[in-house]
């Protein structure tokens, strides 16, 4: 990765933090791979599997519980971040050379194609399935003098064999299994394979088979061996 | 390869989008000010583009704060514009990567 561009998703956190929202959002997507370093500190995990777009992507998990009102785009205009409005819907993306910020929420109900407005950061977001998955399980990473919330790495990989297998693109498809892979191997070289099981445990069934068929199209037998082990007692 | 190509053909259509984006940007400010010093005194004048020529529209006495606010879209249009040509060397780059051909 460029240092510009760490370094402009350092200022971008910066500013969410001093903001006050930082707390409100978790960092999701392959971005949150780049800060699971430090998580893994002392394993051989090198976020070598996450090859990156620009995008970032913002989970603005409890959209009620925002407390301080920020124009977001003026936020991070004078750093050169322009609004764009993709597909026939109009979702905002706040776009940079060497950075796309995309925010997301989750989505509940029926669901919605239409962008979920969020008057309190002066953007609207994209709802997605799945993403309570990401939310419910969470970790802080701290940077500089700050946390970053990312979601616990374990439900970060089961996150992605569950969606590798609905991707329509084959290239993401291949990009979200490898990077889950790298993921569930440095947790199980960091110890914490019984996280794994506990998380894989709490899933609905249905989620699990996904998990099971997506590992099992991997040939990861090491893994698959900690998932379909009967728990003691 | 593949993941490649494919990330690689995500950020060429960003990066149009983008370039749209920016050019949109750069069209919204109208002129820049300028001070011209005529005699012993300065006069203010905004320059833009009508058609092909470049207009000098006199302002007239103008305060501070509208300086201030001039010299911060100047600052933007510079920024824009270092921005936009980042973007289009980004494209030109893109676009010789995926027109490399994979050597068996």
């Amino acid at each position: 990765m460029e240092k510009k561009q760490r370094e402009l998703c350092l200022e971008v956190l910066r500013r969410f933090n001093k903001a006050g929202i930082l707390k409100d959002i978790i960092l999701i997507g392959s971005w949150s791979a780049y800060f699971y370093n430090e998580y893994f500190d002392g394993t051989s995990y090198l976020d070598r599997a996450a090859l990156k777009t620009r995008d970032i992507d913002f989970l603005v998990h409890d959209p009620t519980k925002i407390k301080h009102e920020v124009n977001l785009p003026e936020l991070l205009s004078d750093l050169g971040f322009v609004v764009v409005y993709k597909g026939s819907r109009g979702y905002i993306k706040l776009e940079h050379p060497d950075l796309l910020l995309e925010f997301l929420v989750l989505e509940k109900g029926r669901g919605t194609d239409k962008p979920f407005p969020l008057p309190k950061l002066g953007i609207n977001a994209v709802a997605l399935r799945f993403l309570n998955f990401l939310s419910s399980n969470t970790i802080k990473v701290k940077i500089e003098d700050f946390y970053v919330i990312l979601p616990h790495p374990a439900n970060f990989a089961l996150h992605k064999l569950i969606i590798f297998q609905r991707r329509l693109r084959q290239d993401k498809a291949v990009k979200d299994k490898n990077i889950a892979i790298e993921i569930l191997r440095s947790l199980i070289d960091k110890g914490e394979s019984s996280i794994i099981k506990q998380v894989f445990n709490s899933i609905p069934q249905k989620w699990q088979k996904k998990v099971i068929k997506g590992l099992q199209e991997t040939k990861e037998q090491n893994i698959l061996s900690i998932l379909i082990t009967k728990d003691r007692n | 390869m593949g993941v490649i190509k494919g990330v690689l053909k995500e950020e060429l259509e960003n990066s149009h989008d983008m370039l749209k984006s920016y050019q949109r940007e750069i069209a919204k400010i109208k002129g820049c000010l300028i001070r011209k010093k005529i005699g012993k005194r300065y006069y203010y004048y905004l320059v833009k583009r009508q058609g092909g020529k470049v207009k000098f529209i006199y302002k007239g006495p103008i305060s501070e704060q509208v300086k201030k606010a001039y010299a911060e879209q100047r600052k933007m249009l510079n920024k824009y514009k270092k921005l936009l040509l980042q973007v289009k060397n980004q494209i030109k780059f893109i676009k010789r990567a995926l027109r490399g051909k994979e050597t068996a």
